[in-house]
């Protein structure tokens, strides 16, 4: 393999990671990266090698979020970073761009509709009372409507509880337990991005007593 | 919200104009944000050379207003697992998902985050 040409320290400690990865077997990711984190603190310290794996995951971003599974994506990743790494600074930025799929969790839009789509059939099929199916359709809008704003992965977080709160209310026999989990989950999330959640967090309380949850104001 | 001052940054740091600017707009288009994801950051300025970025990140860093911790994707739904680690070596086998499910973190991604200290 191709050894790196890179003049800064921390580049050089991502060629490190990056050609390491390159032969790691199925399993092996994630020790062989904490092998490498343990050597250059122990080198170079904790702070260089924070900076140093930081820069890894900027460059090759994508590897965040493939939907393949763990032995392809991290395949994808040390692919992603070798070609990057190899490149003139010129064209390192269009690798960056180009290493963002469609099939991302970054697309926040697509992965809505998706989201949206399914509440909305769920909300057809189930025999919920209207009120409760009514703060429920509330609830996906405001989702769907702060997504774009937020933290992809706040925005997927939320979308997957609202899926499954939905699951649930077109369920012939809902479980209370799943209820439970899902209104938590986007009450936290709703929390945590601040006021733009403000909104969501009323309709899972609003919602919560209705489906027979106990879920905490604050 | 991020509450980085920005203009303070780009005063004594003046070589690196550009990125402060690339920063605080994308601060201001993310106001509801409380932490920082890098590798998004740097994937929505991709006209910042990741090298500069992440100069920036350092000095965020080495200024004590942001501390980078580790979190891990849950491979199945790509959504960050509980919890946050100081150092990629603290990072346990296995992880809790909020269903108690436990997530082996092999081969899972392992994403560092700068939040905010205090």
């Amino acid at each position: 393999m191709a050894r790196c040409r890179l003049s800064s320290i921390a580049k050089q400690l991502v060629c490190d990671l990056s050609d390491r990865l390159a032969s790691a077997g199925q399993g092996q990711t994630v020790t062989i990266a904490k092998q490498w984190y343990a050597e250059v603190t122990a080198k170079s310290g904790k702070a260089n090698a924070d900076s140093a794996y930081r820069l890894y995951a900027m460059i090759c971003g994508a590897h965040a979020d493939g939907r393949e599974s763990g032995r392809k994506n991290s395949g994808s990743m040390i692919s992603a970073t070798t070609a990057i790494i190899h490149q003139s600074e010129a064209t390192m930025q269009r690798t960056v761009i180009n290493s963002s799929g469609s099939g991302n969790i970054i697309n926040v839009a697509e992965l809505m509709e998706g989201v949206t789509n399914t509440v909305n059939q769920n909300i057809g099929k189930s025999a919920a009372a209207p009120e409760q199916k009514a703060i429920l359709e509330d609830m996906v809008k405001l989702i769907a409507s702060v997504s774009p704003k937020i933290d992809p992965t706040v925005a997927k977080q939320l979308g997957d509880d609202v899926v499954t709160l939905s699951n649930e209310m077109a369920s012939a026999s809902p479980r209370k337990k799943w209820y439970e989990l899902s209104l938590e989950g986007i009450k936290d999330a709703a929390v945590a991005i601040g006021d733009a959640g403000k909104p969501i967090v009323e309709t899972a309380l609003k919602l919560a007593p209705l489906v027979g949850v106990l879920l905490q104001s604050k | 919200m991020l509450f980085i001052d920005f203009v303070s940054l780009a005063d004594r740091y003046p070589d690196m104009g550009a990125v402060w600017i690339a920063l605080a707009e994308w601060s201001k288009d993310h106001s509801q944000v409380s932490y920082i994801v890098p590798h998004l950051v740097a994937r929505d300025l991709a006209k910042i050379v990741p090298e500069e970025l992440n100069r920036a990140f350092d000095i965020l860093v080495e200024e004590q207003s942001y501390a980078q911790v580790y979190r891990v994707l849950n491979p199945s739904t790509l959504t960050f697992l509980p919890g946050a680690w100081e150092s990629l070596t603290d990072v346990p086998d296995r992880i809790p998902d909020r269903w108690n499910m436990l997530i082996d973190t092999a081969d899972a991604q392992i994403i560092p985050v700068l939040v905010k200290n205090g």
